[in-house]
């Protein structure tokens, strides 16, 4: 059996209109069928004529309009009690509490009844019997002064009219040319700024409460920034109506703010989605396995791909922000170039295979080791890669090759693509730049070559390219080989590279940037 | 040292899945948690074997729970690996902070389910 819910005081107008209005319907036909009866008796009118009806008609239309205008009149005090009533009792409703303020409750008397209903009410829940506080002694109100001196708290009071009449030694609180005080704040946190919720709370609110967190102080101030947390508190007609109880938090809040970058910003809201889609492409791959048609092997490989590239894009772009502000680090240690390509290679001869591309790798596995930063150097080789890709065409082959040569090893990505014109090379690694023709035919950003270059630079490594239009192009970057530079990073005295040998057991590290 | 429990402390319910999920199918014990409170609450009541840390979290950041569990000497979860797994780039201070506080730093974006995995393995060893 369903429990019959609570009767709610906000239902009881709803009910008693209805049924005043019912009351009023059945008077008026009532009524109407009187006047019928007297005009047939009386031989005035009999029912064979229109005019009878017309008039009946008539009188029950105008007197029903009539009425149900005068019932709603007669019922609003009534309305507002209920509602008033409704509201302290905490029942939850679209409509807003009456307020006692407007005229026509001041003029019909309902406003003494809602002020009783609402002083009530705060009586009641607060304990207090009177919006009046207690005089304070002179000496009481140094004290506070001196304790709350010391703390890195502050208060601010407001009278009824909005003046701030107290404001403690370390409250944002400025004074105007006019002599004014006013809040030195910008209430740029949370939902609303602190002068709606005043005008909120003066609309139709006894007492209120509110906290905003995170309140910076008006740019415009000439003080030092500050950020505080806010607690308000409002009591209607109470001398001191609004308290704003003020807590210092910059100590805690701008070491987080300097994280308010906006590139790292974005680039926390692009690596999200790329993190599911990667990790489900990744779970496809695994799941899927034997039960793919080689067609659907191959889009499900250019989804990979494309999700691959996103995430260099991504890294691009934070490493050259990072690089362009000098923040950019990167910790070496010893490494086979063999293996840094070994955990890029699966991607990257998807990324040619899937553009129809041949890569073929020449790495031997006896090479001395390099000093390198192995993250940073398989962006290097994706960046050029993607390069030899772009700049040549379906069926070409890219080749990747490492060498001894001196103290260096150097490595190629060589491609037979279209090749570049003399002028347009030694433009190559800077920032930003297309050439012409490359503007026209591929699309690009320009900071995949930059970026690189300072990545290898870096290292204490050389890139360069040689191309020849038709024929394709070959870019060499150079690492140096680790024993010539052991002792340095050993000693830490490689200026740049503080603590770059990571000697902690079982440390783990991909980031790509602040490397070091 | 083995590693069968494992908690997640992570506000994106999409990433938090996929990681839930494989480490499930993996046979892992694993609790998830979505909150900095929360996942504060949670690695300070149950000793976890591994606690995969997000930075950018509600109420409290993973570099403040890192901190709370782990501050100088001080050391609530001496038996717990933690590997901090964000997308968001921290300014070089906090990330040092959190590197030496950590058993790994890695960004999600370049971490799959199955590199999870082997990085497990890897620190189990």
């Amino acid at each position: 059996m369903a429990v019959k819910p609570k009767p709610q005081i906000k239902d009881f107008y709803k009910h008693h209109y209805r049924v005043s209005l019912a009351v009023v319907i059945v008077f008026q036909f009532i009524s109407v069928c009187v006047l019928a009866g007297a005009l047939v008796t009386a031989e005035i009118l009999n029912h064979m004529e229109p005019l009878f009806w017309l008039l009946l008609i008539l009188a029950l239309v105008t007197g029903l309009l009539v009425n149900i205008i005068a019932l709603g009149v007669i019922i609003e005090p009534m309305r507002a009690i209920a509602a008033a009533l409704s509201y302290v009792a905490g029942e939850k409703s679209a409509d807003r509490p009456p307020n006692p303020n407007t005229g026509r409750y001041a003029k019909d008397g309902t406003k003494n009844m809602l002020d009783l209903i609402y002083a009530l009410t705060y009586e009641h829940d607060t304990g207090h019997t009177s919006a009046k506080i207690a005089p304070i002694d002179q000496p009481t109100i140094l004290d506070l002064d001196n304790a709350l001196a010391q703390t890195s708290s502050s208060v601010v009071i407001f009278n009824p009219k909005g003046d701030i009449t107290y404001a403690s030694a370390h409250a944002p609180v400025r004074t105007s040319p006019k002599g004014v005080k006013q809040l030195d704040l910008m209430f740029d946190s949370g939902d609303i700024t602190f002068e709606y919720w005043l005008k909120d709370c003066a609309k139709d609110k006894i007492d209120n409460q509110k906290v905003w967190v995170r309140v910076h102080t008006d740019p415009n101030s000439t003080g030092e920034p500050r950020i505080y947390d806010i607690a308000a508190s409002y009591s209607r007609g109470s001398e001191t109506e609004v308290v704003l109880v003020i807590q210092d938090r910059t100590d805690q809040y701008l070491p987080d703010e300097k994280d308010l970058d906006f590139i790292a910003f974005a680039a926390h809201e692009l690596r999200g989605p790329i993190t599911v889609i990667r990790g489900y492409l990744d779970v496809f791959d695994e799941e899927l396995e034997g039960k793919l048609t080689d067609e659907q092997k191959t889009l499900l490989g250019r989804l990979v791909v494309s999700a691959n590239r996103l995430s260099t894009y991504v890294n691009n772009i934070l490493n050259v922000s990072r690089y362009d502000k000098k923040h950019y680090q990167i910790t070496l240690s010893e490494q086979r170039v063999f293996d840094i390509y070994d955990s890029v290679a699966h991607d990257m001869e998807m990324r040619a295979a899937t553009l129809g591309r041949l890569l073929t790798v020449d790495i031997p596995h006896d090479l001395p080791t390099v000093a390198a930063d192995p993250n940073s150097i398989t962006e290097v080789l994706a960046n050029l890669v993607d390069n030899a890709i772009k700049y040549s065409s379906e069926g070409g082959i890219i080749t990747i090759k490492a060498t001894l040569a001196g103290d260096f090893i150097e490595i190629s990505v060589i491609d037979n693509g279209i090749g570049m014109p003399d002028s347009v090379v030694h433009n190559l690694f800077h920032k930003f730049y297309r050439s012409h023709r490359s503007r026209e035919q591929v699309a690009g950003s320009g900071i995949g070559l930059y970026i690189s270059k300072a990545i290898v630079e870096s290292h204490g490594g050389t890139i360069s390219v040689h191309s020849s239009e038709d024929k394709g192009s070959t870019f060499t970057f150079s690492l140096p080989i680790y024993k010539t530079v052991e002792q340095k990073l050993v000693s830490g005295d490689n200026g740049n590279n503080k603590g770059v040998i990571n000697t902690k057991q079982n440390w783990i590290s991909n980031h790509n940037m602040y490397r070091g | 040292m083995a590693i069968k429990t494992i908690l997640c402390i992570e506000d994106d319910r999409l990433i938090g899945e996929m990681y839930v999920r494989s480490l499930r199918k993996a046979g892992y014990d694993v609790d998830w948690m979505i909150s900095g409170n929360d996942g504060l609450v949670a690695a300070r009541n149950k000793p976890y074997d591994l606690i995969l840390l997000d930075v950018m979290l509600p109420e409290r950041k993973g570099s403040d729970i890192l901190k709370t569990l782990r501050s100088g000497n001080h050391d609530m979860i001496p038996n717990s690996k933690v590997l901090v797994l964000t997308n968001f780039e921290q300014d070089e201070e906090s990330r040092m902070a959190m590197e030496h506080r950590a058993d790994g730093y890695l960004i999600k974006a370049d971490i799959t389910p199955r590199k999870l995995l082997g990085i497990i393995e890897q620190l189990a060893k």
